[in-house]
């Protein structure tokens, strides 16, 4: 159900403005709408915001030396705000540390950097013996340091002009060349004829090697400070949960100083105006009650014009599943809400896609103990209980397909594990439920033909659903000639032309003619509705009629939204046969015949078979959320939800790591 | 030369070789793209996971055609089907066939569900919550390996 939205009008004294929005978060029932054109800036947000992302910095850097939190404890801490607040002046410094120890890491590296460069470049001049700061040009005489091709050392060694001083015989030689003041510009004419680079040496003492092993010495002092800073920042990783608390304190500051930004003010007033849902009105009005008696409060119904969030309200039951439909899109508002048609239809469609037993169980089980264990919030929460009810589901079309890890009545005789499959196999044969209904790998096509008809009645349904909010919206033209008419159309043909369409799937299905008969009146009466009515609103006949043959053009989407159901049918064997497959590999490993090999290869099949299975349950629960998903969104909600409404964001405590408590 | 059972072998082999190629492709571009959008946010690792995963599914769906063919056409030791095999070209020849809608189809569909997660990767690193969208994109593209599946299955199925 959608729920109604208010629009609020609050008119308070300013002196009671940071109480009130104080109440109101604690509430979290107003989205405030943006009133004042953002002149008003305060320069509050700005810093607190600043410090948000200062915090949030800190914490990714010394997140990699933080305590693990274990697999299975909550999401998020409980805490009151007022506790979280005390931890901000305690961030304040550890951030201040942790910027200072992460900045000198980044300095040292740049030094690192460097030196290595240099270093790098100072290598090839080992061999100089003299210091580096002697050859620097006289008034006599000019020096060229640089880099030669060696192909060019014969041709300098000719230059009569030119003393040169070769260091070694690699490709580029290092070449220091004197020369003869007047001759300089000679020389330089010269150079630009062979393959020269000119270098310049650093500014260090002594000669090439000691200035090498200078540097050696510093980068290695270098590299101590940075394990000494590393050493530091991996101390400061216990300090993650007392930036993570003020991270969320700050957080929800920052929320309501920007919230200070969309009101107007006057001299001493300040204008509030926002959504709130019907049902919170009260308690809306209540908490402002609770902070001062000068107010005035009014709340009216949206206009035309305006859109208001769009909420939807179900019972605990259906709730987890408005997170399937808000993974699609929120409904407009003021039109239907699909979550609890949808829902019965995702747990009979989602277990009919893995239908096993055992798998069923360890679904269930497994997001139960992440329920209790691990407490998720928000979209977690919906999906992890979808999950649950999708293993429930699993369990029952386990049964009725007869199907526990992969083991059924036709596969178990061919293939053991140590006697131990065709001992589950007769267990279940004793029960006489394996399989209840039917096997989907001997009746392959009874089981698509289910499969078909599960897709007609989910169809159907959609269309009786849109059919029902169009005639509550009074618009009985619509849910008859575009909703009803399909409803005869679909559920005609396929009751009209069953035994023809069991006949191609080599079954006979006979029905009398009575059934038949009026099962095909009633899809031709479907169709002319629609060839009639569809252009209802033209005028001319003739155009009106093409738009209803168009109209009726819309048959072959419902076919193929039939056939897409054949989905549910791949996906149930493509779990059920990897399981066997998996079950088939372990057995083959355990049926050495030499003693030895036996019990190494049932210890080996059994870790496997729990590794390979965790795997296939993992994989096709997947598969099956999203296939399920798609299901509603395409082939069901395309008959009737008008997709498209805004989010409820109502000023609140947004956090990430703390879950607030009073 | 033992016709039958050398298509029978072929069908198994194409089924488990294309449908397995589309997906190492998929997964890996789209595993490119995980790194990619972690590196700068590694809170989306499971997002990005999630999404990575979608195209490796064919593979699986090629492995299992492969399988059952193997199985259903005695070449995992069965000596009765085998036989029957080897007497019959034509029945070799039909175990191929039904392997090819898998083949084609999972590798074909593979290859563009990685693209298409390929861009939803890149929505989550924009817009962490869209990532239901950015799956569901991915799986429109699916569907079509899972009909590949299915008719490749009963085709085996039919081959008795």
């Amino acid at each position: 159900m959608i729920v109604s939205m208010k629009r609020l009008s609050l008119v308070a004294l300013k002196s009671d403005q940071d109480a009130i929005l104080n109440a109101l978060q604690e509430a979290g029932t107003v989205e405030i709408i943006k009133l004042a054109d953002g002149d008003v800036q305060s320069g509050d947000a700005d810093t607190v915001n600043a410090r948000i992302q200062r915090l949030a910095e800190s914490i990714n850097a010394v997140k990699p030396y933080a305590k693990k939190p274990g697999f299975l404890s909550p999401q998020k801490r409980e805490m009151k705000l007022s506790d979280m607040r005390e931890y901000v002046p305690k961030a304040e410094q550890t951030t201040n540390e942790i910027e200072e120890l992460t900045h000198t890491q980044a300095r040292l590296l740049s030094e690192r950097e460097k030196a290595v460069s240099t270093r790098e470049a100072l290598e090839p001049w080992e061999a100089m013996t003299v210091p580096m700061d002697t050859v620097k040009n006289t008034p006599r005489v000019h020096y060229f340091i640089g880099l030669l091709a060696s192909k060019d050392v014969e041709r300098v060694r000719e230059q009569e002009y030119l003393e040169a001083e070769f260091m070694n015989e690699s490709a580029t030689v290092p070449t220091i060349l004197a020369c003869k003041e007047d001759d300089t510009r000679i020389v330089q004419n010269f150079l630009k004829t062979v393959e020269w680079q000119d270098y310049v040496f650093p500014k260090l003492p002594g000669t090439p090697r000691e200035a090498i092993e200078s540097l050696n010495r510093r980068i290695a002092e270098i590299d101590g400070e940075y394990d000494a800073a590393q050493k530091e920042l991996e101390a400061r990783g216990e300090t993650i949960e007392t930036l993570q608390n003020a991270l969320d304190a700050e957080t929800i500051d920052a929320d309501r100083l920007s919230a200070n930004n969309d009101l107007s003010y006057t001299a001493h007033a300040f204008v509030l105006e926002g959504w709130v849902r019907d049902d919170e009105v009260e308690k809306t009005e209540q908490a402002i009650k609770n902070v001062t008696e000068a107010y005035s409060f009014e709340v009216r119904d949206p206009v035309e014009g305006e859109e208001p969030p769009s909420v939807v309200k179900n019972n605990r039951f259906v709730k987890p599943f408005e997170e399937v439909q808000t993974l699609y899109s929120r409904p407009t508002y003021g039109t239907i809400d699909g979550t609890p048609y949808m829902t019965p239809f995702y747990i009979l469609l989602f277990g009919l896609m893995l239908s096993d037993t055992g798998y069923g169980i360890l679904l269930m089980l497994g997001t139960l103990l992440y329920i209790k264990k691990k407490k998720p919030t928000g979209m977690s929460a919906g999906i992890s209980r979808v999950l649950f009810w999708g293993g429930l589901s699993t369990i029952v079309w386990g049964v009725l397909c007869g199907s526990f890890f992969g083991i059924t009545k036709t596969s178990a005789s061919t293939i053991e594990v140590g006697g131990v499959f065709s001992q589950i196999s007769m267990f279940f044969e004793k029960l006489g439920i394996f399989p209840a209904l039917l096997d989907p790998m001997q009746n392959s096509m009874v089981m698509l033909g289910l499969c078909f008809g599960l897709g007609v009645l989910h169809i159907v349904a959609g269309y009786i659903v849109g059919a029902i909010d169009r005639f509550s919206k009074g618009d009985w033209k619509s849910a008859i000639f575009d909703q009803i008419s399909w409803v005869l159309i679909t559920l005609g043909l396929v009751v009209g032309f069953l035994p023809a369409i069991a006949g191609m799937a080599g079954m006979s299905v006979t029905l009398p003619k009575s059934v038949t008969m009026p099962a095909l009146i009633a899809a031709g009466v479907g169709a002319l509705m629609v060839v009639l009515f569809k252009g209802r609103e033209k005028r001319n006949i003739l155009k009106r009629m093409m738009s209803g043959l168009g109209g009726l053009y819309d048959v072959t989407s419902v076919l193929a939204d039939i056939l897409s159901y054949a989905r549910l049918f791949a996906l149930g064997i493509a779990t059920g046969v990897i399981g066997q497959v998996f079950n088939m590999l372990c057995g083959m490993l355990a049926s050495a015949s030499n003693p030895v090999m036996k019990i190494v290869g049932a210890i080996g099949s059994i870790v496997l078979l729990v590794l390979l299975h965790t795997f296939n349950v993992a994989i096709n629960a997947l598969g099956a959320f999203v296939h399920c998903a798609r299901l509603q969104y395409v082939e069901f909600y395309g008959k009737f939800y008008e997709s498209g409404g805004k989010e409820f964001r109502p000023l609140s405590y947004n956090t990430k790591h703390v879950q607030v408590t009073k | 030369m033992n016709w039958g059972a050398i298509w029978a072998t072929a069908g198994a082999v194409i089924a488990a070789l294309l449908a397995g190629i589309g997906s190492a492709i998929g997964v890996g571009i789209t595993g490119q793209a995980s790194a990619g959008v972690v590196s700068e946010n590694p809170d989306l690792s499971g997002k990005c996971l999630l999404l990575q995963l979608l195209p490796g599914t064919q593979g699986i769906y090629g492995l299992l055609i492969a399988i059952v063919i193997m199985s259903n056409s005695g070449l995992m030791g069965d000596a009765a089907k085998l036989a029957a095999l080897e007497a019959n070209t034509a029945l070799g020849v039909r175990f191929f066939l039904a392997g090819l809608p898998i083949a084609f189809g999972g590798l074909l569909s593979a290859l563009y569900q990685g693209k298409v997660a390929v861009a939803g990767i890149n929505m989550v690193a924009k817009k962490p919550t869209e990532s239901g969208k950015g799956m569901v994109m991915a799986i429109m593209v699916e569907t079509y390996a899972v009909l590949s599946l299915l008719i490749s299955f009963l085709l085996v199925n039919s081959i008795l």
